[in-house]
């Protein structure tokens, strides 16, 4: 009996001091939270327009977006072609024209006029068909931290022989 | 044995005319004290408050949401360009505290991503704060402001700027229509979100490190002359 006594008042003192030692360790703390995201819209979709006449056709990439890219051109015949360009076209010397700009979503590249030389008169043949093989890529613009496009020169082959070309043979993840 | 019995009894009836006795002059002390009426004291007495917030590009956060303004209403983002995002905390109570931040960044599409990167969501980090590698991951980094904040002060920026790695652009397909034409270009990391989250926790200035300890359970080292931590 006075053993249980003594174990309650322990208890009793041991609860007590409990209960005036918890404040005494409570620290100051401050604490808040906050979030956000901005969600990303990829990709782009080009097509080629191809406007026929006699001898040649007028080309044109168009960019439906939603991102800006840079375009090139190749084209291919058995026959002599003579390329007439426009605006930002520029002759990069390795058979591709390049687009000297930002094709922005919504827009399309100047004209490439590409026409058959020189076909003489006796060299046609009725029912014969003379193709011309327009070939295009078109690589993402990507930015530099200060917002500028990086690289800056679409002209330059190098950069389409990288993994930001997805045309590019090694290019993908 | 009946001497003992008498004294216990002249104890206990001592015992209980005492209590009475209290209860009586305690319930007319009680009265008096409803009924006499006295001068009035007011006492000022100031209560410690322990508070900060955290500011965007010099703002408040407002209801929690960051990246609101980064861009423009129809702009979108330029992959690669590392975008002004300044992240301070102030110290709005009425104490000095010493700060930690835990930056978090994720992707996210209908739930939270595991499976991507989050070291391709690029963030620049300030100076005056020193990042706790053992507790960062490549979500997230840990970083502990090395000055007291007093009253009414801001940090220096722990976030001043954040953008996507270009090399993103990298991971990527293409498909061309049946006539040639057309080429569309799709990317892995298309219709995602990149997320930053941020937590931040102070504690007060007098036994940081003990209170540091106690509240996250972190060893640091606190000068309290000097008003630095480190870790």
């Amino acid at each position: 009996m006075k053993k249980n006594k003594l174990l309650l008042t322990a208890l009793a003192v041991i609860l007590a001091m409990g209960v005036m030692v918890a404040p005494a360790l409570a620290y100051f703390t401050a604490h808040t939270e906050a979030a956000g995201g901005i969600n990303l819209d990829l990709g782009h979709k080009t097509t080629i327009d191809e406007e026929f006449y006699d001898w040649g056709k007028k080309i044109t990439v168009s960019n439906e977006g939603p991102e800006s890219c840079y375009v090139r051109v190749q084209a291919f015949s058995s026959e002599r072609l003579e390329v007439t360009p426009s605006g930002a076209w520029t002759d990069g010397g390795d058979g591709w024209w390049y687009y000297n700009g930002v094709v922005d979503a919504g827009k399309s590249t100047d004209v490439l006029d590409i026409a058959i030389k020189d076909k003489a008169e006796a060299e046609i043949v009725d029912g014969q068909i003379v193709d011309v093989a327009v070939v295009y890529e078109s690589m993402k613009v990507v930015y530099d931290e200060d917002g500028n496009p990086d690289p800056a020169d679409p002209t330059d082959p190098t950069i389409w022989k990288t993994k930001g070309n997805p045309a590019y043979e090694g290019s993908g993840e | 044995m009946k001497a003992g019995r008498k004294r216990s009894s002249v104890f206990t009836g001592a015992l209980l005319v005492l209590a009475i006795a209290a209860l009586l002059f305690g319930g007319i002390g009680s009265a008096r004290a409803v009924l006499t009426p006295s001068d009035e004291y007011i006492a000022d007495i100031a209560t410690k408050d322990i508070a900060l917030e955290l500011y965007e590009n010099g703002d408040p956060v407002e209801d929690g949401a960051l990246l609101t303004g980064l861009l423009a209403e129809g702009e979108s983002l330029k992959i690669g360009q590392v975008y002004d995002e300044s992240l301070t905390v102030k110290n709005t109570g009425t104490i000095d505290q010493y700060m930690r931040v835990s930056v978090y960044k994720y992707w996210t599409n209908d739930g939270k991503r595991t499976d991507l990167d989050p070291a391709l969501i690029k963030l620049e980090l300030g100076d005056g704060w020193v990042e706790d590698t053992a507790a960062s991951t490549p979500e997230r980094t840990v970083l502990y402001y090395t000055e007291k904040v007093v009253v009414g002060d801001e940090t220096a920026p722990f976030v001043t700027g954040i953008g996507v790695d270009p090399s993103l652009a990298t991971m990527v397909e293409q498909t061309t229509s049946e006539d040639g034409k057309t080429i569309t270009t799709t990317y892995k990391y298309d219709d995602l979100m990149f997320n930053l989250e941020v937590s931040v926790d102070g504690v007060q200035d007098h036994n940081a490190a003990d209170a540091a300890k106690s509240a996250w359970g972190v060893d640091v080292t606190v000068d309290e002359d000097a008003g630095t931590l480190s870790l």
